[in-house]
């Protein structure tokens, strides 16, 4: 099969998993904060262990390249902050507005998701191995995603169907970013490495500036660092014997 | 200088410089100033990124020397350990950004997980210069920033419960001391056991992370806010992989 046809799949597979975090809301109303700090560390700890693939691949490519990526990379969800920090006050007046809220929580994670298609198609660029790691560890990052866009939708009254499919849709600039992503890593080889230091360094300050604060809001220290720990060996394992 | 032909005692000379380093922790507490949370919080938040740095290129380095498992119980295995040495001091549940809070006892509790602390830091930089001595050199003078702004939180405590001066510097340096022993040790032993370089690399490199995790990190986002701890630990993590091509 085409190569292009396989990112694309790749990036649905990811995009279609964050609507698995909507699953537990079938069974209870609401999931607990511990649960959801536990999901938080879990997810950081696999987005590391993916950083890390990301940018030792990077760095066999050119390191001065994939760390130049990664300040990019960093940057680029700096910026990204920066613009819905400005288009969230405006939603400021309209707070205790359910709907609005979760409207707001989905174009959160929308904007998250633009890095993480580009990961996606970067990755294949490559090589096989890199591609399957980063497609799993993003697909599984993606599962608390739609956990906590469900969280917000679903004691609100939304349907089981409509908390999946809003997780889904945050997550479709995957697909799409990851096709446009490969091919410019296939078409100009030197831009790999920036592109896997920008997945890398991407993913490394959206899980300090997102994922572990939330986890500690909820977890001892001790057992954000047990839950990444184990996590994160987990996943340089799979790349090492993938 | 020292001659190269002597490589321990140039690892000897360049990690007590490192440990030494932390005495400039206590020149705050020596004219008599409180560190402020922000600073003591981008203190941590610097460490942090310097540790994870380090800790990436261990974790580079055991996997393209060991197999993989070995590499990741050995880090997990660290990771245990911190995690016991967390459980027996109870260091970890301590706040060094409310030094004010902190008993006699507490203190004492707090310098000895210090200690724990930069024993396995010293693991991780003597495996580093085992592997790679000039790499090494470079990655304890980073150790040697990284020690000061530990060091300011410790100092921040001593001074709050009245020690003064010259006694804050001898005990922050005091308590980096095994930093120095432990990477000297670990330096001259390894050659005699080559094959363990992979398991120590990885201990090491799980040592750093877990430390990171249950130590500076928690004290970053409390006293520098979520959006500077990431930015400053970021930039600090890639500063120090951008050693490797900045020594060779």
């Amino acid at each position: 099969m085409n190569e292009l046809v396989w990112v694309g799949l790749a990036g649905l597979l990811t995009a279609l998993a964050t609507g698995l975090g909507a699953l537990p809301f079938a069974f209870v109303r609401r999931i607990g904060a511990r649960g959801i700090g536990l999901a938080h560390a879990l997810a950081a700890g696999l987005m590391l262990g993916a950083s890390f693939g990301l940018l030792a691949e990077g760095s066999a490519h050119g390191l001065v390249q994939t760390v130049v990526g990664g300040a990019i990379g960093a940057a680029a969800i700096v910026l990204s902050h920066r613009l819905l920090g400005e288009h969230g006050h405006g939603f400021a007046g309209l707070q205790g507005e359910h709907g609005r809220r979760a409207a707001l929580l989905v174009l959160v994670m929308t904007a998250h998701s633009f890095a993480e298609g580009v990961a996606v198609g970067v990755a294949f660029g490559g090589g096989q191995k890199l591609a399957v790691m980063i497609t799993l560890a993003i697909a599984v990052h993606n599962v608390p995603e739609g956990l906590a866009i469900s969280a917000v939708m679903r004691p609100r009254g939304a349907s089981l169907a409509a908390c999946a499919g809003w997780s889904v849709v945050s997550s479709l600039p995957q697909p799409v970013l990851a096709l446009p992503a490969f091919v410019a890593v296939e078409q100009a080889r030197a831009l790999l490495p920036y592109g896997l230091g920008f997945a890398g360094g991407a993913m490394v300050y959206m899980v300090l500036f997102e994922l572990l604060p939330e986890a500690y809001e909820t977890l001892a220290p001790r057992r954000v660092g047990a839950v990444i720990s184990a996590s994160l060996g987990a996943m340089i394992l799979l790349q090492h014997y993938l | 200088m020292v001659g190269v032909e002597q490589p321990v005692s140039v690892v000897l000379a360049v990690t007590v410089l490192a440990a030494g380093a932390a005495a400039l922790a206590a020149l705050p507490a020596a004219f008599g100033r409180r560190v402020p949370a922000l600073a003591l919080g981008l203190g941590y938040a610097l460490s942090t990124g310097l540790m994870l740095g380090l800790g990436f290129l261990l974790m580079q380095r055991a996997l393209e020397r060991t197999g993989g498992l070995l590499a990741v119980a050995a880090a997990l295995f660290a990771a245990l350990y911190t995690a016991w040495t967390h459980r027996y001091t109870g260091g970890d549940a301590l706040d060094p950004l409310e030094p004010e809070a902190i008993s006699a006892i507490e203190g004492y509790r707090l310098m000895i997980a210090h200690g724990l602390h930069a024993a396995s830091e010293g693991v991780a930089l003597g495996a580093a210069m085992a592997l790679d001595l000039q790499l090494g050199i470079a990655l304890a003078l980073a150790m040697a920033v990284q020690n000061v702004c530990e060091g300011l939180g410790l100092a921040s405590v001593l001074a709050a419960r009245g020690v003064r001066g010259l006694d804050v510097a001898i005990l922050v340096v005091f308590s980096d001391a095994p930093q120095a022993l432990l990477a000297v040790a670990v330096f001259a032993v390894l050659p005699e056991w080559p094959g363990a370089l992979g398991g120590v690399l990885g201990f090491g490199a799980g040592a750093l992370l877990f430390l990171t995790l249950t130590e500076t990190l928690p004290a970053a986002y409390r006293g520098g806010g979520r959006a500077a701890t990431a930015a400053v630990v970021s930039a600090a993590a890639g500063a120090l992989i951008l050693l490797q091509a900045v020594v060779h």
